[in-house]
């Protein structure tokens, strides 16, 4: 191989990952936050609150599924 | 402007001794001592300054009617318009906590991080133009009280048979709760991203509202009503009420009891019921403008917690490339002696596979991008643009989430792991060369990204400015040109220079056009504010 296709072609692979490398850099350092949350989660920072459940009774409705694990653990 | 009791002088809040203070005197009073006449007469609003600007439209509130100068929200010097208006009074204030000078040490923390951030937001004058702004919240209290049945379901396994089922229950009982201090904002132009960004705010620390707190600050006025964000409050509340059912439920013998409610049958069967209140938040506040547009700096006034989306300058995103090429160069020429093959023709091998990775960056990005340009996570502007309440459908998040979670995530690194194993092989057995398998597989990989272009395409209908198009048009085009060479004359070793050349810069403008989206989305023209205050609020807003 030829060194100077070499170089160009080295040069121009270089170029293409650096854009790509140094846009995802500028991209996660411009953004200043916390880390989202998870939307499952809710947030309750800040918030003051009391909730009781009381009296729970449960009944046991007769439908029922069944399906076929594919766990396979043993005992 | 409030009066010194003693000397007649102009008396201000102070941050550190929490108390008014006279300019002259020194004398110092407690916030509820000092009212203007007409607010002690008037219970539900208060005499304030309204200042507009006459460049962006923005109205901001004050107490003191000396003439304004500078817009806080455009940042432009110019004379504000100033008008006197009654204003309804907010029910709470948190007052501010933290000093100027603790504000700029905050913010300084996040600029450190942001190194391709404009320089001078690292400049000192620059960062003395935060402002103290009271911002508009809904304070939401929440309460419930029912006897409630709903559905509950628990799954089992049976080891020995290796099945697994579930049993459904109606569970019953009661419940009581109260949930105080969910607050959003209520301002249009101060986006929800970066209300929860700065948030939480430490509501126990509330105080009843005086006129006297806003002295020497200035505050935004209230222009969404709180029906805005009442399902949210609603939905926090269930959300804790469900998880402290499910906790009580599981005592038991029902261990892993699971209570699957939407937040509508939640707010019927716990009785959810919320009320909404007026309150005004610190917040630290620097409009950063370049050129015609402005860019948002936010800090937290009471726990210092700073938030803001950093534009990305083109200098520093061109000087990095450079740096990061010349650096890069070196290693690549090595690696690249170390195969046997064409140079040229490698060249395009891999150029072929980094712009099909490029694509799919792209597409990610523009799909961020998007969903931020037409405000549909932010619900502020989602109703000041459509007049509807924006409900987020967060059943349909989660399953997304947990959906790319266990696939996209699985399916892209399997991808990687394909192709990385595919061009093991091809490179084992010689493939990168002038033959008929290496022009297929060079025609197939411009075929992808031809069709990694149209998914990116689809994505980008929703654009309404052609200018959006130009990176993406510019990258396909470089596909294109690649396609074409390898259809006439796949062996010429100019032809393969040509086509990397090619597809690497098209590329390069794809990356461009993003960073310049993002700097529009970060950086508005003051004229989109399209602020309203006084009269014109307290028609559309329920007070």
């Amino acid at each position: 191989m030829k060194l100077p296709i070499v170089l160009i072609c080295s040069f121009f692979i270089a170029f293409f990952i650096s854009f790509i490398l140094i846009f995802i850099l500028a991209k996660i350092t411009s953004v200043s936050a916390k880390v989202k949350k998870n939307s499952e989660e809710h947030d309750t920072a800040g918030i003051k609150y009391n909730c009781v459940v009381k009296n729970v009774d449960i009944k046991n409705k007769l439908s029922q599924v069944v399906v076929k694990t594919n766990d396979k653990t043993t005992i | 402007m409030f009066v010194c009791k003693n000397c007649g002088g102009n008396i201000r809040f102070d941050i550190k001794s929490q108390k008014l203070v006279c300019g002259i005197c020194n004398s110092s009073f407690e916030p509820e001592e000092i009212q203007k006449e007409n607010d002690s007469v008037d219970y539900d609003f208060f005499e304030a300054t309204i200042f507009t600007c006459p460049q962006c439209g923005a109205a901001i509130m004050c107490e003191d009617n000396e003439a304004a100068s500078f817009c806080t929200y455009c940042a432009s010097s110019t004379v504000l318009t100033s008008r006197i208006s009654r204003e309804k009074k907010p029910d709470y204030i948190i007052p501010f906590k933290k000093t100027k000078k603790e504000c700029i040490d905050e913010f300084r923390k996040i600029t450190k991080k942001a190194i391709f951030a404009p320089s001078q937001l690292r400049d000192a004058k620059v960062l003395e133009q935060f402002k103290a702004i009271y911002i508009p919240y809904w304070y939401f209290n929440v309460k419930q009280e029912a006897l409630f049945t709903v559905n509950g379901m628990e799954e089992y396994k049976d080891y020995t048979s290796s099945m697994k089922g579930l049993n459904y229950y109606n569970v019953s009982g009661y419940v009581e709760g109260e949930y105080d201090g969910i607050c959003r904002d209520g301002s249009y132009d101060f986006s929800d991203d970066l209300g929860e960004r700065i948030a939480p705010y430490f509501t126990a620390e509330k105080k009843k509202f005086y006129p006297s707190y806003l002295s020497g600050f200035y505050a935004d006025t209230t222009d969404i009503p709180s029906k805005v964000y009442e399902h949210e409050a609603r939905e926090i509340a269930n959300d804790i009420a469900r998880d402290v059912l499910e906790g009580e439920a599981s005592r038991g013998d029902y261990k892993d009891m699971k209570v699957y409610l939407s937040n509508d049958e939640a707010t019927k069967q716990f009785n959810t019921q919320v009320t909404s209140k007026r309150a005004l938040l610190p917040v630290w506040f620097m409009s950063f403008r370049k050129k015609d547009k402005v860019a948002y700096m936010t800090v937290n006034g009471q726990t210092g917690a700073a938030a803001t989306d950093f534009p990305i300058s083109i200098v520093k995103y061109l000087m990095g490339v450079l740096a990061a090429t010349i650096l890069l160069t070196i290693p690549v020429t090595f690696i690249m002696m170390m195969f046997r093959y064409d140079a040229a023709k490698l060249f395009q091998d891999v150029t072929l596979f980094i712009s099909m990775l490029s694509f799919i960056i792209y597409f990610i990005e523009i799909k961020r991008l998007q969903t931020k340009d037409l405000h549909s996570e932010d619900a502020g502007k989602f109703y000041q643009k459509y007049k509807v309440v924006y409900i987020k459908d967060k059943k349909k998040n989660v399953e997304l989430k947990n959906f790319i979670r266990a696939n996209i995530v699985d399916l892209s690194a399997s991808t990687v792991q394909v192709f990385i194993l595919i061009f093991y092989i091809l490179c084992i057995a010689g493939i990168f060369s002038p033959d008929a398998n290496g022009i297929l597989l060079r025609i197939g990989m411009s075929i992808g990204n031809l069709f990694m272009a149209g998914v990116c395409a689809y994505r980008s209908f929703g654009f309404k400015k052609s200018s959006r198009y130009i990176g993406l048009i510019t990258g396909s085009l470089a596909v294109v040109i690649v396609l074409a060479i390898q259809i006439i004359d796949p062996i010429s070793k100019f032809g393969n220079m040509l086509g990397g050349a090619v597809l690497s810069l098209g590329c390069f403008v794809m990356f461009i056009d993003l960073v310049l989206y993002h700097n529009e989305l970060t950086m508005r023209k003051p004229s989109l504010l399209r602020r309203r205050g006084g009269d014109e609020i307290a028609d559309s807003v329920d007070l």
